[in-house]
């Protein structure tokens, strides 16, 4: 009722409000994801896609006239490498991801669902406490992907746990439904790994605060593969 | 032949990080936050993190140890939400919108059920 609606707007502090959107020509499975996201955070908004000429401080503004104070951008390089940056606007810091193993909730046959704009859990490895780049980024997560209680939009149960952990010096995103109250669980997608890239100090500008030592960009890792597999015929010759 | 230039170290500034990181967190109550951080459940699970260099190969050991990490979650949650008053089931008669709509979850159990036929009838 109307009155439920207000006391819930009395309580609602934590006032995150996360922006999804990408730059053009990201490929159809981004486009499925990012959906996939909107459906399960409540706090996000959407907006159409930007192309991007010169530099990436216009997305500080878009974010700012959408009234959001978080932002999941999604940038698509040569339609085939997925980067997402993930930030804090106007005060930083944005973290640059290389998205690899991407699936959707459409395309995995996973039995688990819950109710749309219910709260999650969110489960954190042990890992993220033990570096410094990690825990800003455990802090950035937990803002971007929990829902803020009584956020008006958001159903007052928390039914799924979305899990958070680091292999392979990689993020695993796991998204689970809470079955019985004893632990049972079942998965609802969506999957991916983000591959840490850099860290900057400030929204899309500013310092650069961290930069991965096991991240191979795409392109090179492409051309190393290729190198490799040219070998095999050079040997052959001589 | 040209010289390759010499390459700039890698950054890590951990003074940066850490204040950045104080500057970030938001000092909210539990309730809000809903944050876990521990280690998967068991203690073989440990184990297989030590042990194990080729994790993010192994599909199940990997999707396993995921399994376990958000089940440890839950059960060191399910107490704080009770205390708080937060339910993790909805009640009978209240209807929502789900995230997966009625007709994909038929198509899943369709499959599943075809699937389990499959194996049956090779048997």
């Amino acid at each position: 009722s109307s009155e439920d609606v207000q006391s819930m707007k009395c309580n609602w502090t934590n006032k995150q409000k996360v922006l999804i959107f990408s730059t053009r020509g990201v490929s159809y499975l981004a486009r499925h994801v990012m959906k996939n996201l909107r459906a399960l955070m409540p706090h996000t908004k959407s907006e159409p896609k930007i192309e991007i000429r010169k530099s990436f401080s216009i997305l500080n503004e878009v974010v700012e006239l959408r009234n959001c104070n978080k932002v999941l951008f999604f940038d698509m390089k040569k339609k085939k490498d997925l980067y997402l940056w993930m930030g804090n606007v106007p005060d930083g810091p944005t973290v640059k991801f290389l998205v690899e193993n991407l699936h959707t909730m459409e395309e995995l046959k996973l039995t688990g669902n819950c109710l749309k704009g219910s709260r999650p859990l969110l489960s954190f490895d042990e890992k993220f406490d033990k570096e410094s780049h990690w825990k800003l980024i455990k802090e950035l997560l937990t803002q971007i992907f929990g829902t803020p209680y009584h956020q008006p939009k958001s159903q007052p149960f928390v039914d799924h746990v979305l899990s958070f952990s680091i292999i392979d010096n990689k993020i695993w995103f796991r998204n689970y439904q809470i079955v019985e109250e004893n632990g049972a669980l079942a998965e609802i997608g969506p999957r991916f790994v983000l591959n840490l890239h850099c860290i900057f100090e400030k929204s899309f500008c500013g310092m650069l605060l961290y930069e991965n030592p096991q991240y191979i960009a795409p392109n090179l890792k492409r051309r190393l593969a290729k190198m490799k597999a040219s070998q095999k015929y050079k040997e052959r010759i001589y | 032949n040209i010289e390759e230039k010499p390459k700039r170290p890698l950054i890590n500034n951990k003074k940066a990080l850490d204040a950045k990181y104080t500057e970030l967190y938001l000092n909210l109550p539990w309730t809000e936050r809903l944050d876990c951080t521990n280690a998967p459940l068991s203690s073989k699970d440990a184990e297989i993190i030590e042990n194990n260099e080729d994790l993010a190969d192994s599909d199940f050991k990997r999707e396993m140890l995921f399994y376990r990490q958000a089940q440890a979650a839950v059960i060191d949650a399910l107490p704080k939400l009770k205390k708080a008053n937060i339910s993790t089931k909805r009640p009978d008669d209240y209807y929502a919108q789900m995230a997966k709509s009625d007709e994909h979850m038929k198509k899943i159990r369709e499959y599943l059920v075809n699937r389990k036929t499959d194996i049956e009838r090779r048997e």
